[in-house]
């Protein structure tokens, strides 16, 4: 039995990814990242941002809400001061937050030729900032020229991470794999907004945030059947996954990797369990890979 | 980050919506006064954080505030029911070298400088205490800070008990006020800013509360924002901050 996943050239020796924002710049707790299919970073912009007032953070039992608004070091000090810190044996994606087009130009060309970076993923869908993110996920023609852009200036590993918030992310999905995207990654959180009743205004300081955890599941689940059997390039789910069947709802629905967010927030090794939970299903079932069950859920 | 499963031993109301648990672990490590362990409870999706308020070998006290479901979960919590805990986390203060040092207490801000308390009396360094809240009902632990400090001075808002006024308007008149070498502070945001305001001239140590996403340094959704312009961690740069250090 073997966990490994290949998409295109790139091999993952397992299908679990950790999902962006929710496992820091990859400094610490990396004997769990070193077990993991893969790694993406915290969003990175050029400009250093100090992101959104408090609170930024709101759950109920099965979500989480945020509102951090890419706060991050930029890229100047995430090239100079993060990636040479980072040891890590597993690949390492950085995710993008770009405001446009010239924004992502920056960026790809400064990280590019950086070897500790295996690929990317163009965030396409952060709902806590006003410009890029979102803006920019809920249009097919921004989501292909952005990622046009990307493929003309790196041979690199390309994922795509969409919104589904207020657009048809089929649609946007179709134009980052036109556009030579190597995969999608579906989806980022979902608009949100918490009510403070007594002060009649939002909860949380940047006014609203991105729904995330195991309440969202049923509904990625869904996306991530319908676009894989849509799109022809490998979808990677994100959305509310705490333990090994989760994965392998999403490896059956269509996934070729799962990502862990909320969960990480929860117990920094969650990854571990979960990677346990999936070998022991795995073997109990005589599954001999992921390929087999990847896209594999029957009709009714 | 250690995970526990710790036993509740005595789950008990302290006043009005205050609770303190006593929990038994079976493997603890040193523990600095200021950090902090992250519950996992049953009503709510992320551990919520409490700092540790005392210690008895392997026992530690915390007080808890309801203010929403998780810590309502855990205030109903029957007694010998197993925890899953996380911790310890943050960074805690160094013992300081010279006294008198002044503990602030603003309302339930009096948990953590309790163990602040008992780490001071055991190193020999004189504490004096400055207990305030609202009402009589959430003056907490006075008892505790009795027998740990020279000096146990309670003031509430309304004048239920103690002196009448704020913290921040009884504390300058303090005669003791001119001997301290070190304060240490823990309340509401509020009393922070008058705290700086009054501008003591000594070193003055926050212990902040923060409505933490991870407790870990990993999702950056607590922040206090520095004097550099930039949000800090409380979960893993924190939660004890230099009061001029940061932006209130």
């Amino acid at each position: 039995m073997s966990l490994e996943v290949s998409l295109g050239k790139s091999r993952f020796r397992n299908p679990l990814v950790l999902a962006s924002g929710t496992f820091g710049y990859g400094l610490t707790y990396t004997h769990v990242i070193d077990r993991m299919g893969a790694f993406v970073t915290k969003g990175i912009t050029v400009q250093e941002r100090i992101g959104n007032p408090p609170p930024r953070i709101w759950d109920s039992r099965e979500t989480v809400i945020n509102s951090v608004g890419l706060e991050n070091v930029g890229l100047k000090r995430f090239k100079e001061e993060t990636l040479p810190l980072m040891d890590i044996s597993t690949p390492l994606y950085v995710n993008l937050a770009g405001v446009d087009l010239d924004d992502f130009r920056v960026l790809i060309k400064s990280l590019r030729d950086e070897e500790r970076v295996a690929g990317f993923e163009l965030n396409l869908s952060c709902p806590n900032v006003k410009e890029g993110g979102a803006a920019l996920g809920q249009s097919a023609d921004r989501v292909g020229k952005v990622t046009s852009l990307a493929r003309s200036l790196t041979t690199k590993p390309l994922w795509v991470k969409l919104t589904s918030n207020f657009c048809d992310v089929r649609w946007t999905s179709k134009a980052a794999a036109d556009a030579g995207a190597d995969a999608l990654v579906l989806i980022n959180t979902l608009n949100a907004l918490v009510i403070d009743i007594k002060g009649r205004k939002p909860f949380l300081g940047a006014g609203s945030g991105g729904l995330s955890g195991p309440a969202i599941k049923p509904y990625v689940l869904y996306i991530v059947k319908e676009v894989s059997r849509q799109i022809n390039i490998p979808v990677i789910a994100s959305g509310g996954v705490t333990s090994g069947t989760d994965v392998v709802e999403y490896l059956l629905a269509g996934a070729s990797l799962v990502q862990l967010g909320s969960i990480n927030l929860v117990d920094p090794e969650a990854g571990l369990r979960i990677l346990e939970e999936l070998k022991r299903y795995f073997e109990q079932e005589g599954i001999s890979s992921p390929a087999g069950i990847i896209g594999q859920l029957e009709e009714r | 980050m250690k995970r526990h499963q710790a036993t509740l031993l005595e789950n008990r109301r302290l006043g009005l919506g205050l609770y303190s648990l006593q929990v038994e672990f079976e493997d603890l490590g040193d523990v600095e006064p200021g950090q902090f362990f992250e519950f996992l409870t049953g009503a709510r999706f992320l551990r919520r954080a409490f700092s540790v308020a005392d210690r008895d070998a392997m026992r530690l006290r915390f007080v808890l505030r309801v203010v929403g479901k998780g810590t309502a979960w855990l205030s109903q919590l029957a007694e010998g029911s197993k925890l899953n805990l996380a911790g310890p986390l943050g960074q805690g203060v160094a013992m300081p070298s010279l006294g008198p040092v002044m503990l602030l207490a603003g309302g339930i801000g009096a948990a953590p400088l309790l163990y602040l308390a008992r780490r001071l009396s055991e190193n020999g360094i004189q504490a004096y205490a400055l207990l305030a809240a609202e009402t009589k009902e959430e003056l907490i632990l006075t008892e505790e800070f009795g027998s740990l400090c020279r000096k146990v001075i309670l003031a509430t808002d309304d004048g239920s008990c103690g002196h009448k006024g704020l913290l921040t308007d009884i504390l300058p008149a303090l005669p003791v006020i001119n001997d301290i070498q070190i304060f240490y502070a823990c309340g509401p945001e509020p009393m922070f800013a008058a705290l700086k305001r009054l501008d003591l001239g000594k070193p003055l140590y926050a212990f902040l509360e923060s409505r933490m996403g991870c407790g870990t340094g990993l999702c950056m959704g607590c922040g206090v924002l520095g004097r550099d312009g930039r949000y800090h961690r409380v979960c893993t740069e924190g939660p004890v901050f230099n009061l001029e250090w940061i932006e209130l």
